[in-house]
């Protein structure tokens, strides 16, 4: 399995498009700190003008911390497409590129061939994940320091400069759960498909419908809500109140384990089904 | 960042205009004095201090830092990080109540704790002033302020409560001030981040609360030019 | 070379897509040794019957047996010691041919070398250009590395399907050669699949023509291709004076009931000089005498 998985995951950072994503982080988001650093001062001011009707700041807020909590935050809906773009090539890249005739006549099992693909998989996402982690916080730190991190809610939280950075690694921590479960989808609409546009294309519409449901605050949808995945992606944002929710974490991660372990399993079932047409 | 301390301005200007003259208990005028009296003989102080925001939409956790004050209204805080300090007194105008354009009137004894109080009311007199009223609890004994209670045409009322050692001290400066103020829900300041998923549905048409801030003082370090140092160094 | 060792055996093979049949009913055994053809027709079920063979497809029902064993249960067992390329040469493009035979050798089980990788690719005659990606190969080259993909393991089976199309005359002499050379010297057991009969009857011992998803026939190649009469067609721009004088000859029995330019005759290969000579003697001009086996006539027809 540990050969097996070397062997995909040498073949996914064999191809370009795997470098696509750390390139695309690689420039959005020492952009999004350059820009929060000439310009951020005036778009907190702008944010917190309300709250400067009853207070008086002191102290800065515009930090290498809050730049990354931004980046976390609005990044949010466009990492999923760059792990796409990998993970949903997986399987059905074989099918178009007619590799699965090589690789499925292998005395290897299609069970343990798929896991060791969406293993290999999952450690494409969590290094794309370690790497936005790393450039978000060192540079964003090299850039503009450290400092108290102000995140606005419902309730506006402002937490002591050393109690930010386990909060912010955590949060990464639950983003690699929730993009594991998005590798995941991907990985099962591939595990369909013939052609890896399909598989990234469904699981963004996917991605992206169930998120405007969610957003959008009607009883019916209201009602749908706890029973879309997407609802749990957000969850790092409780790392962010005090006090932190853990139950809520935990059980909202659990909903996602369960889903990639769902979309895993289906996976592996539409795979030992398949025949090999392409 | 340099914050001027604006509510040390209300007190300061208290204590610049009372007048000293009359020892009368019933005349407003000569207590504001003795209380301004006493309080000149501070001409400029450090401090210490604990800075401390309830406020329930709003969780920040207890800030530690410096004041540094400097006769005859200037004030600077500062704090690692980010602080909240409340504002509510700037809209107060101190400078119309107590440039004779007011009038005070004696109004009762009142309990404040255990000390016996003497109860006065200040009332500009400008009708455009925002201040509708202002009431001062003075400790005519001590000669300080207990407590300081406005009321303004448009943003509701505010107080002040100061907290003395039981032990007076050479300068009588307050171990603790509670600020209190009217806040408005829909102050609530807008997201930085564009989320997509807010957790709970925002209330409807928030009612206002209340905010209080107490700031705790420690380790005085009064007319050794410390102040002075503090707004030399970082002249704005 | 060849023994009585089954290596496939297939019995009562059948698949459908959505009600579709696409292979009917197919038996067939490939002994150790073989050089076996599968011949077809495009469309015939050749390209499904190998890949159930090679269990990229499921048979709808049926059993496959090889090297003894039933493959739906050891499979694993089955693919280590089979090789195969299965219509196209697909290969990792992004890769060089050396990492291809590398990654396809260690899922083969195999504790491949780069001695061994190098051995194979220099026996396909890409030793020069292994660590070149595969996207910048010819077709030629791409279906070269595809042999030498179905070789690395040492497989004792190796199946392969199509395996000169779109290849050139040069190109196919070298597929032949190898697959000579890999019976001959390797002692391989082969299994060829084509839609041309002289591909398969160049290198193959025993060969099986299937249509329609159904086995047509089955045999010794040697056999199958001399059985039987050869048909002969004649041109000549006499053709009722031909058509009288053999009717009047000993091959009048061959004579086929027909008219028109051309005289169509079926008859033994020994026959054929006795016919032309005949002809010839009695002064007619024979523009040509084109021999079609019955096997190979049998064959165009389905093609």
């Amino acid at each position: 399995m540990l050969t097996l998985t070397g062997i995909e995951l040498f073949k996914i950072f064999s191809k370009r498009r795997t470098y696509i994503g750390f390139i695309a982080i690689g420039i959005l988001v020492p952009l999004i700190q350059v820009a929060l650093y000439i310009d951020g001062t005036t778009y907190i001011e702008f944010s917190l003008q309300n709250l400067k009707e009853a207070f008086e700041f002191q102290g800065e807020l515009l930090n290498g911390y809050l730049a990354c909590y931004i980046i976390l935050a609005t990044l949010y809906v466009h990492i999923p497409f760059l792990i796409t773009l990998v993970t949903g090539d997986s399987l059905a890249g074989e099918a178009a590129a007619g590799t699965f005739r090589i690789l499925l006549t292998r005395p290897v099992s299609r069970t343990k061939l798929v896991i060791a693909k969406y293993f290999a998989g999952l450690l494409y996402t969590s290094a794309l994940i370690l790497w936005m982690a790393l450039i978000s916080l060192l540079l964003g730190i090299a850039i503009m320091g450290t400092g108290d991190l102000i995140v606005i809610k419902n309730t506006v939280y402002i937490f002591s400069s050393d109690d930010v950075l386990w909060r912010l690694l955590a949060a990464f921590g639950y983003g690699l759960i929730a993009m594991w479960c998005v590798a995941s989808l991907s990985f099962m609409f591939s595990s369909f498909a013939d052609n890896s546009i399909g598989p990234i294309i469904l699981t963004m519409t996917v991605i992206i419908s169930f998120i405007i449901i969610s957003a959008i605050d009607l009883s019916l949808f209201r009602y749908v809500k706890p029973f879309l995945f997407t609802n749990y992606l957000g969850a790092w944002k409780l790392f962010f109140e005090t006090p932190v929710d853990y139950n809520k974490i935990a059980l909202s991660a659990g909903v996602l384990v369960v889903h990639s372990l769902l979309f895993l399993g289906i996976s592996v079932y539409s795979m030992n089904r398949k025949d090999i047409l392409t | 960042m340099r914050i001027y301390f604006l509510h040390f301005r209300i007190l300061t200007l208290l204590l610049l205009i009372a007048s000293p003259v009359l020892s009368q208990k019933s005349d407003p005028d000569s207590l504001l004095m003795r209380v301004q009296n006493k309080f000149r003989a501070v001409t400029d102080y450090e401090a210490e201090v604990t800075i401390k925001v309830d406020v329930d939409f709003i969780k920040i956790p207890l800030k530690k830092g410096i004041i540094w004050y400097l006769h005859p209204d200037k004030v600077k805080v500062k704090t690692p990080g980010f602080a909240l300090l409340p504002k509510r007194g700037m809209n107060f105008s101190p400078n119309q109540l107590f440039t004779g354009n007011y009038a005070t009137i004696y109004a009762r004894e009142e309990k404040v704790g255990n000390i016996m109080t003497s109860v006065i009311k200040v009332i500009p007199q400008d009708e455009k002033d925002e201040i509708i009223l202002s009431t001062l609890w003075i400790d005519p004994v001590r000669n300080v302020i207990l407590r300081l209670e406005s009321t303004t045409k448009s943003e509701g009322t505010f107080s002040m409560q100061f907290i003395y050692d039981a032990v007076s001290g050479k300068f009588d400066l307050p171990r603790e001030i509670i600020f209190n103020f009217d806040l408005r829900k829909s102050e609530l300041p807008i997201g930085l981040t564009g989320d997509f998923e807010n957790t709970a549905p925002k209330e409807k048409g928030a009612k206002n609360t209340r905010g209080t801030v107490t700031i705790n003082y420690l380790k005085y370090i009064v007319n050794e030019g410390k102040g002075t140092a503090a707004f030399k160094t970082s002249a704005k | 070379m060849q023994s009585s060792e089954p290596i496939i055996e297939v019995k009562g093979l059948y698949k459908s897509f959505n009600g579709l049949e696409a292979v009917r009913g197919i038996d067939l055994t490939v002994f150790r040794g073989d050089v076996f053809g599968f011949l077809g027709p495009n469309g015939a079920g050749k390209s499904t019957t190998i890949r159930m063979l090679l269990t990229l497809i499921r048979p709808t029902s049926g059993d496959i047996k090889i090297f003894g064993l039933p493959l739906s249960a050891n499979r694993e067992t089955i693919l280590r010691k089979t090789g195969a390329i299965v219509e196209k040469p697909d290969l990792y493009g992004y890769l060089s041919a050396f990492d291809n035979l590398k990654l396809l050798g260690k899922m083969s089980g195999m504790a491949i070398t780069s001695t061994r990788i190098m051995e194979v690719l220099e026996l396909v005659g890409l030793k020069d250009r292994a660590h070149d990606k595969i996207k910048t190969f010819s077709h030629g080259m791409k279906q070269r590395v595809g042999l030498a993909q179905a070789l690395v393991h040492d497989p004792e089976l190796i199946i392969l399907d199509e395996p000169t199309t779109g290849l050139d005359p040069q190109g196919m002499v070298e597929i032949r050669d190898l697959i000579f050379k890999l019976s001959r010297d390797y002692k391989k057991t082969i299994l060829l699949s084509s839609h041309i009969l002289n591909e398969v009857e160049l290198v193959a011992n025993r060969m099986v023509i299937i249509n329609k998803g159904k086995v047509v026939v089955e045999g010794e190649v040697n056999t199958l291709l001399n059985s039987g009469d050869l048909k002969v067609t004649i041109e000549t721009s006499q053709p009722e004076k031909a058509r009288q004088l053999l009717q009047a000859s000993e091959f009048n029995k061959f004579l086929k009931n027909d008219s028109g330019n051309t005289l169509h005759l079926q008859l033994k290969k020994e026959h054929i000089a006795g016919v032309n000579e005949l002809l010839v003697r009695n002064g007619i001009d024979v523009s040509s005498v084109v021999p079609v086996r019955s096997l190979e006539a049998y064959f165009l027809n389905l093609t």
